[in-house]
C-alpha cells in the first residue's frame, strides 16, 4: 500500500513534471506563432498599398503645392517654383522583375523625361520626378536606393522627389507612370496617365516655352542633297 | 474522458505538433529574410583598395586582374564598390544557368564604378560565356589616338546558342573608336558572332537602360560570321538569325556614326531609345535607328533627332537584307538628312516594310527616301510636319548609288497619310516604279511634281490649335484632330494595321480610319 502511495505519489510528480515541461512547450510554441504572426502582420503592413487617392487633379486645375525633398538632397516647394514650366511625373524606380524580361512602363517614361530635360533646360522647363514605387506594388526605396537610381538612370539635373505618399493623394495618383505638365502660373495643362510619348511630351512642351535649340547647322537645301545610303 | 485526460493529450500529442509546425515556419520566414540579403557567391571589388583581399565585403579585391583570373559559378555576383575607379579590361570567366545568371554589379552608393578601358581594344569582354547580367556600370575606353576599341563588347565564336545576356543600366562614354563598322567595329555597346566552324548565334539578349555617349563609331550595334545570304548578295545561305533580341531605354548621344544598329535579327524589338547628336564625326553614311540582314524587326516609340550631314543623316532607316521591318509610333525631328531612309542595292533584299502611325517635324531635306530596288513598301497613317523654311522632298527616289545607278524602287504604297506643308516641299518619283498614292491629306502650299491620289484631300486636317507654338510648329496636343476634321474616318481599310495609333487609340479593322497618325473616332465621337 505504502509502495502503491509512493509509486502513485512518484508517478503525479513525474506526470507533473511532464505536465510542466509540456506547458513550458506549449508557451514557447504560443510565443513563436504569436511572434509568426506579428511579423507577417508587420510585413502586410509594410506592403500595404498607399490610401486611396484624395483627388484627382485635370488639365486646367490649380497644382496643389508640396514640399518635398530629393534623394540628392535638396528641397522643392511648387510654390517656389512659380513662374516656371514644371514636368512632373510619378514613377516606379524598382522594376518588380530585376531581370527585366518584362518590361516596365516608369523605365520608359523616364528615358523621355530625360529628352525633354535635355532639349528645353536651355527654355526653364524643369522636370521632376516623384517615387511612388509602391503604386506599383513594390518595396518603398530609401533615399539611398533613391540616390543610386538617381546615378543609375544618369540624372543629374533631374530631382527624384521621395516620402511622396501626400502628394500622391493629393494629385490623385492611381498608377505609374503619371505626368503632370504644370504651366508658370501653376496651372496643370495636360496629364497623362501610364506612357507619354516622346511627340505627346515636346508637343504639349513647346506650346508653352516655344521650340527647343535645334541643330546648329541652317537647314540645307535640296541642291545640296548627296547621293549615297548606308552599310 | 476526464479533464486531465483530455489535458494530457493536447499536452503530448498536439502541442508538440503545433511547436513543430511554428518552427518549421519560423524557419522558413528566417531563410526568406537571409536569402533576400545574400546571395551564396558574392565577391567585392575596391580597387581603390590598398591590399587584394580575399573578395569579401570586409577584404575586397583590388583590382580586375583577379576578377578576371575568376571562373565563377552560377548565381555568382561580383559587386564593384561604387565611386571607385578599375583601369584595365573587365574580362570576367564562367557561365550562369536559366535562373541563375552571375550578376555584375555595385555595392555601396554613389557614383556608379567606373571601369576605363584606358585605350585597351575592350573595357568589358565576354568571350563565348551565357547567362550574365551586368547592370549600373560606368564604362569608358579612350585614348588619345582613335583606334579600333569598343566599350562593351560580347563575343560567341562556334558554341551554338549564346543564351541570356542583360545589359541594365550602364553608362557607356568616351569610346575613342576607330570608323571601322560592322564586324570587329568600333562601338559604345557591342554584340558579336565570330568563326565559321560552328553556326552560332545569341538568344534572349536585353539591352536597357543604357546612356551611351560620346562614342566613335556606332552607339549600339551588333553583328555575325553567320550572315551570308541571298537578301545581302550572297550566293551562300549560312544566316543565322538573332532570337529574343530586346533594345529598350536607351538614350544615345554625341556618336561618331550610326546610332543603334541591329544585324542578322530575327523578330528584334527596338523601342523607347532617343537618339540624337549621331553621325557627328564619321564622315561616312550614317542613321540614327536602322536595322541591317534582319527580318521582321519591330521599332517602335523611338525619338531620333538631329542625326547630322546628308550622308544619310535619317533618322531612321530600312536598309537592305531585310524583310518584315515596322516602323511604327516612332518621332522624327530635326534630323539634317531626313525622317526615313528605304534602301536596297541591285540584288539585295528590302521587301515588305511597314511604316506606320510614325510623326515627322521639321525633319529637313528628304521626308520619305527610297534609295534602290527597294520592294513593297507601305506608308500609312504617319503626319509629317513641315515647318516654314523648310525645303523638302516629301517622298524622294534616285538609284542606290556608289556606282549602282541601275537601281530602282519597284513598289511604294501610301495611304491615309497627312503631309501638312507650310515650307516648300516636291516629290521626286522615278518612272517605272510602282507608286500608289491614295487616301492622302495633302494641306498647306502645294507641293511640285505632287502624284495624283484618286482619294486625296486638300482641306485643312483641323490638328488641335495648330500654331499656337509658333511658326505653326508647337502644337497642343501634338498632332490630335479636331471634330469636323475631314481626316476623320475617311482612311482607306488596311488589313493588319496594328489596332493602335500613336497614342495608343484603338484603329478600327471594320470602318474607315481616320487619315494620319491620330485615330480620333476612338476616344473622342
Amino acid at each position: 500500500m505504502y509502495h502503491d502511495i509512493v509509486s502513485l505519489s512518484n508517478q503525479e510528480t513525474v506526470m507533473k513534471r511532464k505536465e510542466s515541461g509540456a506547458s513550458r512547450w506549449a508557451l514557447v510554441g504560443l510565443a513563436v506563432i504569436l511572434g509568426s504572426v506579428l511579423a507577417y502582420a508587420l510585413l502586410w503592413l509594410k506592403h500595404e498599398p498607399v490610401h486611396a487617392p484624395l483627388k484627382r487633379i485635370e488639365a486646367g486645375m490649380s497644382a496643389p503645392d508640396f514640399g518635398l525633398s530629393s534623394a540628392q538632397g535638396d528641397a522643392y516647394h511648387l510654390a517656389k517654383l512659380k513662374g516656371q514650366v514644371i514636368l512632373l511625373s510619378f514613377i516606379n524606380s524598382r522594376p518588380l522583375d530585376a531581370s527585366l524580361s518584362t518590361p516596365d512602363v516608369s523605365r520608359n517614361q523616364i528615358v523621355f523625361l530625360k529628352s525633354v530635360a535635355q532639349q528645353y533646360a536651355s527654355r526653364g522647363v524643369q522636370v521632376l520626378l516623384v517615387d511612388a514605387t509602391a503604386l506599383a506594388g513594390g518595396e518603398q526605396p530609401d533615399q539611398e536606393a533613391l540616390l543610386n537610381f538617381a546615378h543609375n538612370w544618369d540624372m543629374e539635373t533631374i530631382p527624384v522627389l521621395m516620402n511622396s505618399e501626400t502628394t500622391v493623394r493629393e494629385y490623385g495618383i492611381s498608377q505609374v507612370p503619371t505626368t503632370l505638365l504644370i504651366a508658370p502660373d501653376g496651372r496643370v495643362t495636360h496629364r497623362w496617365e501610364g506612357f507619354a510619348s516622346a511627340a505627346q511630351l515636346a508637343f504639349a512642351v513647346q506650346a508653352l516655352v516655344g521650340l527647343p535649340d535645334s541643330s546648329p547647322y541652317p537647314a540645307p537645301t535640296p541642291s545640296s542633297i548627296q547621293e549615297g545610303v548606308n552599310q | 474522458m476526464n479533464q486531465i485526460v483530455v489535458r494530457r493529450i493536447i499536452l503530448r500529442r498536439i502541442m508538440p505538433v503545433l511547436c513543430l509546425v511554428a518552427g518549421i515556419v519560423v524557419a522558413i520566414f528566417c531563410m526568406r529574410l537571409r536569402a533576400d540579403r545574400v546571395a551564396s557567391d558574392t565577391y567585392y571589388v575596391d580597387c581603390s583598395a590598398s591590399t587584394d583581399g580575399a573578395g569579401t565585403l570586409d577584404a575586397p579585391w583590388n583590382s580586375l586582374e583577379t576578377v578576371n583570373n575568376t571562373e565563377f559559378a552560377p548565381g555568382s555576383q561580383i559587386l564593384f564598390k561604387s565611386g571607385t575607379v578599375c583601369s584595365g579590361t573587365l574580362s570576367p570567366k564562367g557561365s550562369g544557368k536559366e535562373s541563375n545568371p552571375i550578376i555584375i554589379d555595385r555595392y555601396g552608393n554613389g557614383d556608379k564604378p567606373l571601369i576605363a578601358g584606358n585605350g585597351a581594344s575592350n573595357a568589358v569582354y565576354l568571350y563565348n560565356q551565357a547567362y550574365w547580367e551586368i547592370r549600373n556600370l560606368e564604362v569608358t575606353n579612350d585614348s588619345a589616338q582613335a583606334s579600333n576599341r569598343r566599350g562593351v563588347y560580347v563575343v560567341a565564336e562556334n558554341i551554338g546558342t549564346a543564351r541570356y545576356f542583360r545589359l541594365i543600366n550602364l553608362e557607356v562614354h568616351h569610346v575613342k573608336g576607330d570608323n571601322t563598322k560592322g564586324q570587329g567595329g568600333s562601338a559604345g555597346i557591342m554584340f558579336e558572332v565570330k568563326g565559321w566552324l560552328k553556326s552560332t548565334k545569341f538568344d534572349d539578349v536585353i539591352i536597357d537602360g543604357c546612356t551611351v555617349y560620346t562614342v566613335d563609331r556606332t552607339g549600339i550595334t551588333s553583328d555575325s560570321s553567320w550572315r551570308s545570304r541571298p537578301a545581302i548578295g550572297r550566293k551562300i545561305d549560312t544566316w543565322v538569325g538573332w532570337t529574343n533580341v530586346v533594345i529598350r531605354n536607351n538614350t544615345v548621344y554625341d556618336i561618331g556614326g550610326d546610332g543603334v544598329v541591329v544585324r542578322n535579327t530575327t523578330g528584334a524589338l527596338v523601342e523607347y531609345n532617343v537618339v540624337y547628336d549621331a553621325n557627328m564625326r564619321s564622315g561616312e553614311y550614317c542613321a540614327g535607328i536602322w536595322p541591317w540582314n534582319s527580318d521582321d524587326t519591330v521599332f517602335q516609340y523611338n525619338e531620333a533627332y538631329r542625326v547630322r550631314t546628308l550622308k544619310d543623316g535619317f533618322g531612321f532607316n530600312v536598309d537592305f537584307g531585310t524583310t518584315g521591318t515596322i516602323f511604327q509610333y516612332n518621332y522624327g525631328h530635326d534630323n539634317e538628312g531626313g525622317f526615313m531612309l528605304i534602301c536596297s542595292p541591285s540584288n539585295r533584299t528590302n521587301q515588305d516594310a511597314i511604316i506606320r502611325y510614325n510623326i515627322s517635324q521639321n525633319d529637313h531635306i528628304r521626308i520619305f527616301s527610297f534609295h534602290g530596288s527597294t520592294v513593297n513598301t507601305q506608308i500609312y497613317n504617319n503626319t509629317v510636319y513641315i515647318g516654314p523654311g523648310q525645303r523638302v522632298h516629301i517622298v524622294d527616289q534616285e538609284p542606290y548609288g556608289m556606282g549602282d545607278t541601275g537601281s530602282q524602287p519597284v513598289s511604294a504604297y501610301f495611304y491615309n497619310n497627312i503631309i501638312y506643308n507650310a515650307g516648300r516641299a516636291q516629290y521626286v518619283l522615278m518612272r517605272g516604279t510602282t507608286n500608289v498614292f491614295d487616301y492622302n491629306l495633302f494641306y498647306g502650299h502645294p507641293a511640285a511634281n505632287e502624284p495624283p491620289d484618286p482619294h486625296k484631300l486638300s482641306d485643312d486636317p483641323l490638328l488641335v490649335d495648330p500654331g499656337s507654338g509658333g511658326a505653326g510648329l508647337g502644337m497642343v496636343g501634338g498632332y490630335q484632330l479636331q471634330a469636323g476634321s475631314p481626316a476623320i474616318g475617311s482612311g482607306m481599310m488596311i488589313e493588319d494595321n496594328g489596332g493602335k495609333d500613336f497614342w495608343g487609340n484603338t484603329v478600327p479593322q471594320d470602318a474607315p480610319p481616320d487619315r494620319g497618325a491620330h485615330q480620333y473616332s476612338a476616344t473622342d465621337r
